[in-house]
């Protein structure tokens, strides 16, 4: 399933309202890039997708080679990456929103097993497709643990950031 | 890498305005939070990128800039959730338009005719946007536009952190989830994956795992909280009942800091393992309890009174993760007060040695085998490592189906077990058979594992933060050390569906019997990992923890 932010990427394509550069404009350049929303792309376009993950838990099979690739393509580019990845819940994403979110991810599932149990195989595929935007926690802890062991210098690349002397205080 | 106070995207484009970077690459989030631009995708092979100019955006959609706050919200494209009139709207973006259009003016008065509810998260959000609290590259947390924001704040973000605290999370050192749970005050259960309807799930999330919860929330309190904390209860609210609100009596728990402040083990007691042994990084749990298999070793260890601090402080990697890894292990019983391995610690020493013995741990590595052993004690001391049924076998199919019923007790308490290895398995979406019986169960050890997860963070956090800890320590240490803590990759199901597999066609008549491999189309090493599979048991099992019930 698609999700939100991606139906707003696909229609501005449509509308032509992205501009489109060759990737060298980016080289010796420094990118923040938005964890949760890279992680996001991964588990739902339709190229990475990985439709059973909700009937098989842990990680997606093809993650970390999705996620080495796409590093030493930003190497390659010479490009150096810092992944921010969400921390503390907004407010605004209060426990009516938590509880509806997962009643609608729970029903789906309920309705893929169901299909399963009837031998309907390619349906039910497609209905655990539908609830893999919702990562469970332990693929951001992965990530985090698999970005940071990447031997390149991601947490110091913000030069000057003398975040150490803040614990001193 | 970093973690944000809140969101993502908001501390993305902070630090982009702080020219840390030079792009910020995301969504339409980044554009909410005040990127001009933002890089939404890469095409490698092509050798292009292509980004997204919020100007272009309102031009296109005829708004104004804070149009298109409301856009972004209101459509759900961003942080919140879409109200219930646009849920039926063919097209979400249309739909949002048509809201944000007809009302004519903006922000919080704007939408009278949207849903309460709604209109009361819209409120929370736009303010979110307006002040998002963020961690400046010099380390300052900060709230953007904090001159004009009213004295609510917390109403609107949540109840404040220290901010060393803020900074061990930002580091990576903590997760955001336990710190979640403290300044919103609630632990709030989602159903599972297999959707939780057992009762033996239930209990163990309400009731089995409610006293580990509350020992992880108490660990933070003392000395590292505002007394607003120490004070105040958070209370357990579950999916299927959430109008039963359970406290969770943090403020009147005791927690084990003094016992915790007893372990300073530097590198010269560390460094006693013997050589050859694997090291902390690999098999942090492995490594402690070799290190205090020697009792002589074992008693060096203790810190009683604090004398020259400078010269106690602990400093380097390994330590700060040995030392986090001993505080967890005393505090689950497997270490006594003076240091020694308790019974439940020669237990699971025995464990490893037989992994050690049977080649377990040559094949499938100490970091897989250190997890799964002792992820198979905390489960036996929960009373769920068993045979007894606990999922609802006309909802939850896959249980095993072939031979008397020992054959089958003793198929599902192998199948359980190998919820705990790992599957090699090509990378590429699964197929083969599935059981969302075995997948209740894979849940129930998912939860716990969050759980001794969650214990282990707090461990280092309190440690790090009760003054056991050098301030030279480089971030790039904390980040380590978050890193190496264990109970950080999940196995999925995939060795538990090969093991019921092959179990159950072994109990098959054998004229009728399958070949396995053939279902499991793009598993790697089927027999290497069924091989895995009975040296688990053999460890776990040979010491006789379980017996069949």
């Amino acid at each position: 399933m698609a999700t939100r932010a991606s139906a707003f990427r696909e229609w501005a394509n449509n509308e032509s309202l992205t501009t489109t550069g060759p990737i060298d404009q980016l080289k010796d350049k420094r990118v923040v890039i938005d964890a949760e929303d890279f992680l996001e792309t991964i588990l739902t376009s339709q190229s990475t997708r990985e439709p059973l993950l909700p009937a098989l838990g842990g990680l997606p099979f093809a993650l970390r080679k999705h996620v080495d690739a796409y590093l030493a393509n930003l190497e390659e580019a010479q490009i150096t990456p810092t992944f921010i990845f969400n921390g503390l819940d907004l407010a605004c994403k209060d426990r009516a929103t938590i509880s509806r979110d997962s009643r609608q991810a729970a029903r789906s599932l309920d309705e893929a097993w169901n299909l399963y149990s009837q031998s309907r195989a390619d349906e039910a595929v497609a209905e655990f497709g539908k609830s893999c935007n919702g990562a469970p926690c332990v693929i951001p802890c992965f990530l985090l643990t698999n970005v940071c062991q990447v031997p390149t210098e991601l947490t110091t690349s913000c030069a000057g950031c003398n975040l150490t002397s803040h614990a001193k205080e | 890498m970093q973690t944000a106070l809140y969101s993502a995207a908001a501390q993305a484009v902070s630090l982009d305005r702080e020219n840390f970077s030079d792009a910020v690459v995301g969504s339409i989030t980044c554009l909410l939070f005040g990127a001009a631009i933002v890089i939404v995708s890469f095409d490698w092979e092509n050798q292009t990128f292509a980004w997204l100019e919020k100007a272009k955006c309102l031009s296109k959609l005829g708004m104004t800039e804070d149009q298109f706050i409301d856009f972004s919200l209101i459509s759900g494209f961003t942080i919140l959730t879409p109200p219930a009139e646009l849920e039926n709207a063919p097209n979400y973006i249309q739909g949002a338009r048509e809201i944000v259009g007809r009302s004519g003016s903006v922000g919080f008065a704007a939408y009278e005719s949207l849903n309460k509810e709604f209109r009361e998260l819209f409120k929370k959000a736009r303010t979110a946007v307006k002040h998002p609290v963020v961690l400046t590259g010099n380390g300052e947390v900060k709230l953007i536009r904090n001159e004009m924001a009213s004295g609510d704040m917390h109403d609107v973000i949540g109840q404040r952190l220290p901010d060393e605290m803020y900074y061990c999370m930002s580091r990576g050192l903590v997760g955001p989830r336990v710190l979640n749970w403290r300044t919103r005050s609630e632990v709030f259960e989602i159903p599972p994956l297999d959707g939780g309807s057992s009762p033996a799930y239930q209990q163990l999330v309400t009731q089995k795992l409610a006293p580990l919860r509350t020992r992880t929330m108490a660990l933070t309190s003392l000395p590292m909280l505002h007394r607003y904390y120490q004070k105040k209860d958070v209370d357990l609210v579950s999916w299927y009942n959430e109008n039963n609100k359970q406290p969770l009596n943090v403020p009147d728990a005791s927690a084990p800091t003094e016992a915790a402040k007893r372990w300073c083990v530097k590198n010269s007691v560390l460094n006693k393992v013997s050589k050859g042994a694997s090291d902390t990084a690999d098999c942090s749990l492995l490594f402690a309890v070799s290190l205090l298999s020697d009792e002589a070793t074992a008693k060096q260890t203790v810190t009683e009174k604090k004398g020259d601090t400078a010269s106690q402080e602990l400093k380097e990697p390994r330590e700060l993760l040995a030392n986090t890894v001993l505080r967890f292990l005393e505090d689950r019983g497997y270490i006594n007060n003076d240091h020694t391995l308790s019974a439940w610690g020669k237990a699971l020493k025995a464990a490893f040695d037989h992994a050690k013995q049977s080649g377990y741990i040559a094949s499938a590595g100490a970091k897989e085998v250190e997890e799964a052993i002792f992820m198979a004690f905390e489960l036996h001391k929960l009373d769920i490592l068993t045979t007894s049924q606990m999922f609802p076998s006309d909802k939850y199919l896959g249980a095993p189906m072939r031979g008397s019923e020992t054959d089958k007790a003793y198929t599902l308490l192998l199948s359980r077990i190998a919820c705990l290895g790992t599957f090699h398995h090509k990378e590429i979406g699964f197929t083969g058979p599935l059981s969302r019986h075995l997948l209740g169960y894979h849940q129930m050890i998912s939860a716990v594992r969050g759980s001794l997860r969650d214990l282990v963070e707090v461990h280092a956090l309190s440690m790090f933060m009760s003054g056991a800890v050098s301030r030279e320590v480089e971030p790039i240490v904390y980040t380590s050390v978050g890193a190496n803590l264990p109970f950080v990759e999940e196995p999925d199901l995939g060795l538990s569906l090969v093991v019921k597999s092959y179990l159950d066609e072994a109990s098959n008549d054998p004229n009728k019997r399958s070949d396995i491999e053939r279902w499991f189309n793009h598993a790697y090493d089927i027999k290497g990992d069924l091989k895995k599979a009975w040296m688990m048991w053999g460890a776990v099992g040979g010491i006789e923890i379980l017996q069949l019930r």
